[in-house]
């Protein structure tokens, strides 16, 4: 007597998964096919993507910026999408290759010309007048090739950020932060000598070294790249001062611990347990929220400063060349750029626009008195090092940050360590 | 006459009979592996190869220029990739043998019959479960210089206890023991399984022989288990070789670029630097490595299976 099987037999099975195969060859096929340009919502809203890199602080003022815009229009609606800060460009970058773009994304000012190609030059879509609502120095960090690839949102600047609480401490005054090296040296030594405290990190993160090391390369006389940006010149006599200076901190005067661990300095500020670092614009929103008395001076304290100078850097927006909604971008970005008094007050950030900038709301505004106008202050004076444009900034900010790390924490010798990195530099920016 | 026509031509179609029925019903259960085979591993193979001739334009390619040779010239000429292929392999050595070695005592220590062999087991594999972002977390927390575990202990009885991921020196063996210890056990299940499968007779045979533990582990144990273990070794050489995710989220491949190994290289050139052209010859290096050492292992020490 055949058994009869229930459920299943073997030759429906068979069935099936041929059926399966075919429908997978009808799935993948349907893969191949083109997904079509997006265009606009319902009721002739067209919605655009727009892609940042913002946390904190930041991102609850760009959220601010983004909501107003939506509010007050109806015909355009941003939907903004935040992504991850240390995976930005990479992302960025892959989904412009992809042809799957945001139509609007920012950029980092010396980030721009690795992405020109794919960028939409913005000349013919700027309202009248464009180029004159915004700080011309910084208006210029966004033209390449004599064309208007993004709109600048600020610049941001780094400070000497410090502990009030610390230096009462230790007995220091706390309204004269140092101004210079020898201040610096002696506020330190006395911080490290009456405190349990660390007394300076001149880089929080400690791994972004090699931002103010340009500064204080080009504030002590030096050059860090020569004038084509071929070829390093840090590996000279200031650049090697300048790294015994970093190697000094933290294995000679023991202002600081030789530990590069990711955002140590940082945590430290924040818990109250270092007394000065260097920091940008952005501090500001963080450090509003700690429960110290904090201040923030120019950050002139290498040594040999003798023509003082600080990183700075400005957040763009800019429009890829492959989106569908061009002029819808190019709008939202001009709002946001020439409306970006959050940008200011909230985030800390020097605003771009003329406007913003000169407006009483930011200038009697609490940040203005804290910070920006200090930052101001420096932008007027000219003490802006921003960093230098090439195809692809890693090649001098990898070798740099590696170096700099291995000299602050005692495992590379100072003047070795800097010129193997200025080798490394010249040989990645002609290779 | 017409109707006559059409039937034989239907006849002569592959599929309907001219095929005997098993080649197409194998070609047929085939095919959705086929396909996908073809789609995301034979088309990016070529694509990859063809890329690595070209100094390939990403925003445009079809503005690529045709090179040749020269990404390949360069990277045999490039530092960078050299210290890559070192921290690589470097990797392997610290991973392999342990991983291989470790599992097979963990299998064999738990076919025992112990107590608690089943709470073992759970215990041995569960860290395979874990992701590597959260693996390398973990163990990036374990050896934070100043408030992780394992310096929070050394610091009890010595004064200076290393930044581990810092540190030219213990980087890589630091990411090596988080890696041994997230992964030993797949090893460990497979060789258990291949262990149980050895049939008890032998041994029994062997112990009426007198022949000694030690004996029966040389000639009975390891024979019987040859192909397992040569399943893991060539497993866990092509993973080992191909390693990304903990040296990324652990070290970012510092200190100084000592533990940047080639897939990391790889990511690095292609996505931070956009040089795809040049990446793709990267990746070609690595593919013809691991094929040719996954083909010595199974010649070598596969014997004739």
């Amino acid at each position: 007597m055949a058994r009869k099987r229930q459920g299943v037999t073997p030759s429906s099975r068979r069935t099936f998964i041929k059926v399966a195969g075919a429908a997978g060859v009808a799935g993948l096929a349907g893969c191949a096919g083109d997904s079509g340009a997006e265009t606009g919502g319902s009721g002739g809203t067209t919605t655009i993507q727009y892609w940042t890199l913002f946390a904190g602080g930041d991102g609850e003022a760009m959220k601010t910026l983004v909501d107003r815009f939506n509010e007050e229009h109806d015909s355009i609606q941003i939907e903004r999408q935040r992504q991850p800060f240390d995976e930005y460009y990479d992302k960025l970058f892959t989904s412009m290759t992809g042809g799957d773009a945001p139509d609007l994304a920012v950029f980092h000012a010396p980030q721009i010309q690795r992405f020109t190609d794919a960028l939409t030059p913005l000349g013919g879509m700027l309202s009248d007048g464009a180029a004159d609502a915004y700080v011309d120095s910084i208006w210029q960090e966004t033209e390449f090739d004599g064309d208007q690839v993004a709109l600048p949102l600020d610049t941001h600047p780094n400070g000497l950020y410090y502990n009030k609480d610390i230096f009462e401490e230790a007995g220091l005054d706390p309204e004269s932060p140092p101004t210079n090296f020898e201040e610096l040296q002696s506020a330190a030594d006395t911080i490290t000598a009456e405190t349990d405290k660390q007394a300076f990190s001149p880089d929080p993160y400690l791994r972004f070294f090699v931002r103010q090391f340009i500064a204080w390369q080009h504030g002590s006389g030096g050059e860090f790249l020569n004038e084509d940006n071929t070829e390093a010149a840090f590996g000279d006599d200031n650049g090697v001062a300048l790294a015994q200076f970093y190697h000094d901190i933290a294995n000679e005067w023991n202002w600081d611990r030789a530990d590069t661990t990711d955002d140590r300095g940082t945590k430290a500020f924040r818990s109250g347990d270092l007394a000065m670092t260097i920091n940008g614009t952005w501090y500001y929103g963080v450090l509003a929220e700690q429960d110290f008395d904090w201040g923030m001076a120019k950050p002139f304290v290498a040594p040999d400063q003798s023509a003082p100078q600080t990183w700075a850097n400005s957040h763009t927006l800019g429009v890829p060349n492959s989106g569908s909604n061009q002029e819808a971008a190019v709008e939202a970005a001009e709002w946001i750029t020439q409306n970006s008094l959050e940008w200011g007050t909230e985030a800390g950030h020097l605003p771009a626009a003329q406007s913003v900038l000169d407006s009483d709301d930011l200038r009697s505004s609490n940040v203005w008195e804290k910070t920006l106008s200090t930052f101001s202050d420096m932008a007027q004076n000219d003490e802006l090092s921003y960093m230098p444009s090439t195809e692809n900034n890693e090649n001098y900010t990898r070798p740099v940050n590696n170096a700099i790390s291995q000299i602050y924490s005692g495992q590379l010798d100072p003047e070795e360590g800097i010129q193997q990195a200025a080798s490394d530099v010249t040989d990645n920016l002609q290779g | 006459m017409a109707t006559k026509d059409t039937g034989s031509i239907l006849s002569r179609l592959p599929g309907v009979d001219a095929l005997d029925s098993e080649t197409r019903d194998g070609v047929l259960f085939a095919l959705p592996y086929l396909l996908v085979f073809g789609v995301f591993l034979l088309y990016p193979l070529l694509k990859g190869l063809y890329m690595s001739l070209f100094d390939w334009n990403a925003f445009n390619p079809s503005q690529s220029e045709f090179v040749l040779a020269e990404n390949y010239v360069r990277m045999v000429q490039d530092p960078t990739f050299w210290a890559a292929v070192r921290a690589t392999a470097l990797f392997v050595i610290l991973t392999v043998p342990t991983l291989v070695g470790l599992g097979l005592v963990l299998a064999l220590g738990v076919s025992q019959d112990i107590k608690g062999k089943r709470f073992l087991r759970t215990v041995f594999f569960s860290p395979y479960v874990l992701t590597v972002s959260v693996v390398s977390l973990i163990w990036a927390e374990m050896y934070a210089p100043q408030y992780g575990p394992i310096n929070y202990y050394l610091g009890l009885v010595m004064s200076n206890p290393p930044a581990w991921l810092n540190s030219f020196t213990f980087a890589m063996p630091a990411v090596a023991l988080a890696t041994i210890w997230w992964t030993v056990g797949f090893n460990f299940v497979i060789l258990l399984a291949a262990r149980q499968g050895v049939s008890e007779r032998l041994y029994e045979a062997a112990r009426i022989d007198g022949a000694s533990t030690w004996r029966a582990f040389k000639d009975i144990t390891l024979p019987q288990m040859r192909s397992a273990i040569v399943f893991v070794t060539t497993v866990q050489l092509i993973a080992s070789f191909q390693v990304f995710g903990q040296v990324f989220i652990m070290t970012n491949g510092g200190p100084n670029d000592t533990t940047q190994t080639l897939v990391m290289y790889l990511y690095r050139v292609a996505f931070r630097q956009q040089e795809f052209g040049y990446a793709a010859a990267i990746g070609y290096f690595l593919f013809v490595v691991l094929v040719a050492v996954s083909l010595v292992n199974y010649k070598f020490v596969g014997g004739d299976d």
